[in-house]
């Protein structure tokens, strides 16, 4: 019953990142690329598209390291599959976090590229590494956040307001914007 | 209100007050867990969730927006908290 319940169902589309030790060679992360394709194919899955984002610092420390191999990929197939999958993963050792996320329930058709779907092993080289971080640290430490879209327009409306109110303190400013935006907005309409 | 209508850029200004959701504003912005750059202006410095009534996001989004956070945190693409 729930066989064929589930046999109607259309593959439904999963993502996975998952993140290796920094310091595997090209041919560890090959077999678990490798390793990921087989369980996908034997479970009756399809591999849609694989990524190898490299070597990428880590926002905290995991298992003592700072950095990890980032590996994005996405496939067709069913809960059996993410759980057979998740399985493989807790069973290899230089994986070091993974995590498996439903993109769509019906995905429709999705052509496969034969190039998509190859794994590109990224030939760690940790001296450049560690240079590059070093740099992309000091470039954050100089680069102020990046305005978000709507900010540009708060400024320059922050700029119109000092004919109004002026020096009110940031939360009564906050508090009078929302209360006069309300008016305008009921006389407009 | 009363500075409403000397100025020339009436539209522009009002809709610049208007504090929407920017999310239902400009619909080509998703929300993305693998995009820790959008993230990061809905947290705090700590990396806590800052809530809506100052994130200023509609209850759709800021929903999203949790779930995004929390597996962009697990993927250390974002951190749970600065003090470790």
């Amino acid at each position: 019953m729930t066989a064929a319940i589930q046999a109607e169902l259309p593959p439904r589309l999963y993502e996975v990142i998952y993140i290796l030790r920094p310091d595997v060679d090209k041919e560890t992360s090959e077999r678990v690329a490798q390793r990921v394709a087989d369980v996908v194919a034997r479970e009756g899955g399809t591999l849609t598209l694989v990524e190898n984002w490299g070597r990428r610092r880590l926002s905290y420390d995991i298992q003592h390291y700072k950095r990890g191999v980032y590996v994005y990929f996405t496939f067709l197939g069913d809960g059996a599959l993410v759980a057979e999958l998740e399985r493989n993963f807790r069973l290899l050792d230089e994986v070091m976090r993974f995590q498996t996320v439903k993109v769509s329930n019906d995905p429709g058709e999705i052509e496969v590229d034969a190039e998509l779907i190859k794994f590109e092993a990224v030939e760690p080289s940790l001296d450049e590494e560690e240079e590059q971080t070093l740099e992309q640290e000091l470039g954050l430490v100089q680069v102020a956040r990046p305005p978000r879209p709507e900010s540009a327009d708060e400024s320059d409306d922050e700029s119109d307001d000092e004919s109004d109110d002026e020096s009110d303190g940031v939360a009564a400013d906050d508090m009078s914007d929302d209360g006069e935006s309300e008016d305008k907005e009921g006389d407009a309409e | 209100m009363m500075q409403d209508e000397p100025r020339g850029e009436k539209d522009a200004y009002r809709r610049s007050r208007r504090r929407g959701c920017p999310f239902c504003h400009d619909e080509t912005q998703v929300i993305d867990y693998k995009d820790p750059g959008v993230l990061r202006y809905f947290v705090t410095d700590r990396g806590k969730l800052v809530p809506r009534r100052v994130s200023g996001l509609c209850a759709k989004h800021q929903r999203a927006l949790t779930t995004a956070v929390k597996r962009a945190r697990v993927l250390a693409f974002m951190p749970f908290t600065t003090n470790y």
